[in-house]
């Protein structure tokens, strides 16, 4: 991926974490968990710690499954490279974490029909939908229950922001923003 | 799992990626558990001591609490422990608990 992928959040000046490169399972836990410490750092309120926490795994795992190639880290692990930040806005004390990754031409519907099944739906629905959906085999696969945009709207205190843009021929660049 | 006192707990974080796969040898040992469960042996104790899971795992509490509930067994009791400081940990009892309620899942602050 070009350097020039890579996205900047200026928010308040607050860029609280920032990464690019390749993301493997132990570089996602590692992150989760300094990010956590971050955090917990500050002395911020637990819930709110944990929906961030929550999310960055949702999201990295997303970026994982849907990206458009895998490739050995240097790890010996699988992995995928992606950028991602965690931003602070003091005005509406809200934390904006953004990713950006390629995934496959194909993968535009899938993410759209997702977010286009929960938009509009409060916190009540979502934990409807998440307890209906976990009792059926639909959506279910080896790596989970498709519950992964359901949780993001559920912890988010915003509506996510999606985006979709060629990249090259069969893959696109996916931007996500989630507000916490 | 302790068997000598019927306990079985999970604990601590869990987001496996391959959720499914990873938690199927624990779902086909609490079937064959359940299946030659005396019913005149002591009561089971589970507990839920999760710090966070991830959506993934969520099903699959479901799929444990399915099993459970088939198993038909009157001898368990099940506990779901969660933070006191935290809403989101309630949040998630009350969704299990009322998708269950014959199982009588008990809260457990702490």
């Amino acid at each position: 991926m070009d350097k020039n992928l890579k996205i900047c959040i200026k928010i308040d000046d607050n860029v609280i974490y920032e990464f690019a490169g390749d993301i493997d399972k132990p570089t996602m836990i590692n992150a989760a968990n300094e990010i956590e410490a971050l955090l917990l750092e500050k002395s911020l309120e637990k819930d709110k710690v944990k929906n961030v926490f929550e999310l960055f795994i949702e999201t990295a795992q997303n970026i994982r499954n849907y990206s458009y190639q895998t490739i050995e880290t240097a790890n010996g692990s699988n992995g995928t490279f992606c950028n991602f930040s965690l931003a602070y806005c003091t005005l509406s004390d809200t934390y904006v974490l953004e990713s950006c990754n390629l995934i496959k031409e194909r993968q535009q519907k899938v993410i759209e029909q997702k977010i286009d099944a929960i938009k509009g739906l409060d916190c009540k629905a979502l934990r409807k939908l998440v307890r209906q959906k976990s009792r059926s085999a639909e959506d279910r696969h080896d790596k989970g229950a498709g519950l992964g945009y359901i949780m993001m709207a559920r912890k988010s205190s915003a509506p996510m922001e999606v985006a979709f843009s060629p990249y090259k021929k069969g893959i696109l660049m996916y931007k996500q923003k989630l507000f916490i | 799992m302790d068997q000598e006192i019927a306990l079985i707990e999970f604990e601590g974080r869990s987001y496996p990626e391959n959720a499914f796969a990873f938690y199927r040898p624990i779902t086909e040992w609490l079937k064959k558990y359940f299946k030659f469960y005396d019913k005149n042996s002591q009561r089971i104790t589970i507990n839920f001591k999760f710090l966070y899971f991830n959506s993934a795992t969520t099903q699959i509490i479901f799929e444990i609490l399915d099993i459970i509930e088939e198993s038909g067994i009157e001898g368990i009791d099940i506990y779901w422990f969660y933070d006191k400081a935290s809403q989101n940990g309630f949040e998630d009892y009350e969704d299990y608990s009322d998708e269950f309620p014959e199982l009588n899942i008990q809260a457990v602050a702490y």
